[in-house]
C-alpha cells in the first residue's frame, strides 16, 4: 500500500514538475513572467508578421507581438502593437527604427528594433515608433533576374570583342615574331644595330656615362639636401620672415613718417589768416631776401669804397678772388706785400708748344708740385692768386696778345692745380700781369707765372 | 458493415457511459489509485527509456542533415519541436496502448471469463464503476505526465547526443531548444494525451468488458486492444492537430 502510494506519488510529482519546467522555460521566452513595454509602429506590408511574432531590441530577444491591427483602406498601413520588456527599454528611442527581419532565408519573420541614438528621448509608452518598409524577396528576385539578363547580354558582348582581340593579338603576336626572326638575322636597320659590334659597344658606352651622370645627380641632389637642413637647422627661414616682418613693421613706420610730413606739409603750406597760401609767401620773402641781398651787397660795397670804412675792409683783408683785376691787384698791399711767399717759375720750364697755344710740359708739373709743397700743409686753407705774365708776340706793339696769353697761363695752372690737389675753388685767384710784375718785388719784367702764398693778416 | 456500425455504436455508447459514471457517485478511489500507480508509476522505465532513446536517434538523424545546410544551431530547436508537438505525445500514446490497453483487456476479458465480474455484480456493486471508470481515468491522468517525461527525456538525449558531437552547452542548449517553443506547441499536445489515455482505457476496457469467449477471448480482447487503440490514436491524432491549429492558428507547423 505504501509503496504503491509512493509510486503514485513520485509519479504525480515528476509530471508536474517537468510540465511546471516547461511552462517556465516557455514563459521565460515569450516573457510572460516580465514586465513589458507596450508601443505601436506601423507597415504597410506584414511580411508574415503575426500575433505573437518575437520581437527584438538591437538583435536581442525583447518580446512579441501584442496584436496587429487591420487597415480599413489602402491608404492606410497595418498597426503593430508590439510589447518590450522593462529591462530594454532604455534601448528604445524616438528614433528607432523597427524593421521586418529574417532569421536566414528559410527562417521565420520577427521585428527588430533599433536601438536609438543617446541624444534622442526616450520613446514613451504607447508611442509610435518609426518604421521602414521590408524588402520583398519576390522583387528582391525579379531584379536578380533583370540583372543576370543583362550581365548576360553584357558578358555576351564582350566575348565578341574579346574575340576580336584575340585575332588582333594574335596577329600582332606573329608580326612580333617575323620582326624578331628579322632582327636576329640582322635584317634592316635595327637587326644591323643589334649585330655591329661597335655600336653595341658605344651603347654600353653611354649607358656607363648615364649611371655616372646620375650618381654625380644623386650626390649633388644629396649635398642640396644638406644644404636644406643646414638653412632649416639655422633658422634661416625664420629669420627671413623676422626680416620680412621688421622690414613691414619699418614700412609701416615710414607710411606714419609720411603721413606725418605730409600732415606738417599740408598745415605749412595752408593758406594764412589773410587767405595768402604758403607758396605766395615763401615766394615773396625769397623776392624780399633777394632785395635785401642787393641792398646789403651794395651797402656793403659803399661801405668797402667809404673812407671811414676803407681801411677796416683793406685791414681786414676783404676780397674776391673770382674778379681780381690787374689794376686793383697791383694796388692792393694783400697781394704786393713783399712778405707774401711766391714762386716764379718761368714759361720755358713751365710749358710747351702744341700747334698754335701752350699746354703744360711735364717739367712743369713736377715744378708746380714742388712750389706747393714748399708752402707746407697751410697751402690748403689759405688763398692762393695764381699771377700770369707773358711778353705776348710783340708786346710793345700788341698789348692785348700779352695780355691774353698771361689770362690763358694763368687759367691752365688753375685748373691743375685744382685737379691736382685738393684746394678749395675759392681760394684759388688768377690774375693777368701781362709781363710786369707789381713794383718792389725785385724783377721789373717776367715771363711765366708766379703762384702767390697770401700770408695771414693781423 | 452492419457489425462494423454495431461496434461502433457499442464503443461510444461504452465510452459514453464511463464518462457519466466517472462523476456518479459512489467513486471509486480506491481503485483510481491502484489503476493510476499500475498505468502510471511503472510504465515510466518504458517511457523514460524510450524517450531516451529515440531522442538520442533524432538529434543524430537531424544533424547530419542540418549539417549539410550549416544549421546546426536549429537542431535544439527541432529536437524540442519534434518532440513536444509530436513524437513525444503519438509514441507514449503507442507505448501505453501496447503496455495498458494489452493489460486492460486481458486483465478484464480474464475477469469476465472466470465470472468474476457476476460475482461483484451479486456483492451490489456497480463492476462497470468498480472495473471500468477508474481505469479509464487513470489512463486519462497518467497520459500527460508520461507524455511529459517522454519529452523531456528526448530532450535530455538530444542534448547528450548533441554534447558528444559538438560539446554545446546545457544552458544554450536550453535556450535554443526553448527559443521556438510557444504556449501552443507544448499545452495543447500534452493534454490531447488524455484523449489518447481516453481512448487507450475506454476502447482497451470495452474489448475487456465485453468479452463473451474463453481463454480465446482473453488474447483476442487483448490483441483487439492494443491493435485499435493505435489505430484510433493515430487518427485522433490528425484530428485533435488539425483543431490545435485551428485553436493556434499561428502555431500550425
Amino acid at each position: 500500500m505504501a509503496n504503491r502510494n509512493f509510486l503514485i506519488g513520485m509519479f504525480v510529482l515528476i509530471g508536474l514538475t517537468l510540465f511546471t519546467i516547461g511552462i517556465f522555460l516557455i514563459g521565460k521566452r515569450h516573457g510572460a513572467f516580465a514586465r513589458h513595454v507596450e508601443f505601436y509602429t506601423e507597415f504597410k506590408d506584414l511580411s508574415g508578421l503575426t500575433k505573437g511574432t518575437k520581437v527584438k531590441v538591437a538583435g536581442m530577444d525583447a518580446g512579441q507581438v501584442a496584436e496587429v491591427g487591420v487597415p480599413d483602406s489602402p491608404l492606410s498601413r497595418f498597426r503593430i502593437k508590439l510589447q518590450i520588456t522593462e529591462r530594454l527599454r532604455g534601448l528604445v528611442r524616438t528614433d528607432s527604427v523597427a524593421t521586418i527581419a529574417t532569421e536566414g532565408v528559410v527562417g521565420g519573420s520577427y521585428l527588430l528594433v533599433g536601438a536609438g541614438s543617446p541624444q534622442a528621448k526616450a520613446a514613451a509608452p504607447l508611442s509610435t515608433l518609426p518604421s521602414r518598409e521590408p524588402v520583398d524577396m519576390s522583387k528582391l528576385l525579379e531584379h536578380g533576374l533583370v540583372l543576370l539578363k543583362d550581365a548576360d547580354i553584357n558578358v555576351n558582348k564582350v566575348g565578341a570583342k574579346v574575340d576580336e582581340t584575340l585575332d588582333g593579338v594574335e596577329t600582332t603576336v606573329g608580326n612580333a615574331n617575323d620582326l624578331v626572326v628579322g632582327l636576329k638575322q640582322g635584317r634592316g636597320p635595327a637587326g644591323m644595330l643589334l649585330k655591329d659590334e661597335t655600336v653595341a659597344s658605344n651603347i654600353r658606352q653611354s649607358v656607363t656615362n648615364a649611371k655616372e651622370a646620375t650618381a654625380a645627380l644623386h650626390k649633388a641632389s644629396g649635398r642640396v639636401d644638406d644644404m636644406a637642413a643646414d638653412i632649416q637647422s639655422r633658422g634661416v627661414t625664420k629669420k627671413v620672415d623676422e626680416t620680412i616682418t621688421s622690414a613691414r613693421d619699418a614700412a609701416a613706420n615710414i607710411k606714419d613718417s609720411s603721413k606725418q610730413v605730409h600732415q606738417t606739409v599740408a598745415a605749412a603750406t595752408k593758406p594764412d589768416k589773410h587767405g595768402v597760401d604758403a607758396g605766395t609767401n615763401v615766394r615773396e620773402t625769397l623776392s624780399n631776401v633777394n632785395v635785401a641781398s642787393a641792398n646789403m651787397t651794395e651797402d656793403t660795397e659803399a661801405l668797402k669804397h667809404n673812407f671811414l670804412f676803407r681801411g677796416y675792409f683793406n685791414h681786414r683783408g676783404y676780397y674776391s678772388l673770382t674778379n681780381l683785376s690787374p689794376e686793383n691787384y697791383r694796388k692792393d698791399r694783400l697781394f704786393t706785400n713783399p712778405e707774401n711767399k711766391r714762386a716764379w717759375l718761368s714759361a720755358k720750364e713751365l710749358f710747351i708748344r702744341e700747334g698754335n697755344s701752350e699746354v703744360l710740359s711735364s717739367e712743369g708739373k713736377k715744378q708746380l708740385d714742388a712750389a706747393i709743397y714748399k708752402f707746407g700743409e697751410s697751402v690748403f686753407d689759405r688763398p692762393i692768386v695764381i699771377e700770369g705774365y707773358s711778353n705776348g708776340a710783340d708786346p710793345a706793339n700788341d698789348p692785348a696778345d700779352a695780355l691774353s696769353s698771361s689770362w690763358r697761363r694763368a687759367i691752365l695752372i688753375r685748373l691743375y692745380l685744382q685737379n691736382r690737389f685738393p684746394l678749395y675753388p675759392t681760394n684759388l685767384g688768377i690774375v693777368a700781369m701781362k709781363n710786369s710784375p707789381p713794383n718792389g718785388l725785385g724783377y721789373s719784367e717776367w715771363d711765366g707765372i708766379c703762384l702767390v702764398f697770401l700770408r695771414p693778416q693781423k | 458493415m452492419t457489425n462494423a456500425i454495431e461496434f461502433v455504436g457499442d464503443v461510444s455508447v461504452f465510452s459514453l457511459r464511463a464518462i457519466a459514471d466517472l462523476f456518479r457517485p459512489p467513486f471509486e478511489a480506491e481503485q483510481f489509485w491502484i489503476q493510476l500507480a499500475e498505468i502510471g508509476s511503472r510504465s515510466v522505465p518504458l517511457i523514460v527509456a524510450s524517450g531516451f532513446a529515440l531522442g538520442a536517434v533524432m538529434t543524430l538523424h537531424t544533424r547530419s542533415t542540418l549539417v549539410t545546410f550549416g544549421a546546426t544551431a536549429e537542431i535544439p530547436t527541432v529536437q524540442s519541436l519534434g518532440f513536444f508537438i509530436e513524437i513525444g505525445p503519438l509514441v507514449a500514446g503507442l507505448l501505453m496502448a501496447g503496455r495498458v490497453g494489452s493489460g486492460i483487456g486481458a486483465v478484464l476479458a480474464n475477469l469476465r471469463v472466470t465470472e468474476q465480474i457476476d460475482a461483484i455484480e451479486s456483492l451490489s456493486i456497480d463492476s462497470f464503476k468498480f472495473l471500468v471508470v477508474p481505469r479509464v481515468l487513470a489512463c486519462v491522468i497518467a497520459l500527460p505526465l508520461l507524455t511529459l517525461i517522454m519529452d523531456f527525456s528526448g530532450l535530455v538525449a538530444g542534448f547528450v547526443a548533441e554534447y558528444a558531437a559538438s560539446g554545446i552547452s546545457w544552458h544554450l542548449y536550453i535556450e535554443r531548444a526553448f527559443a521556438s517553443l510557444d504556449w501552443a506547441n507544448f499545452v495543447p499536445p500534452t493534454l490531447k494525451t488524455a484523449v489518447f489515455g481516453f481512448i487507450i482505457g475506454a476502447v482497451s476496457s470495452y474489448f475487456g468488458y465485453t468479452t463473451s469467449e474463453g481463454a480465446q477471448g482473453v488474447g483476442k480482447a487483448a490483441t483487439n486492444s492494443v491493435v485499435l487503440c493505435s489505430l484510433l490514436i493515430i487518427v485522433s491524432d490528425v484530428v485533435l492537430v488539425q483543431c490545435i491549429a485551428v485553436a493556434f492558428p499561428r502555431t500550425a507547423l
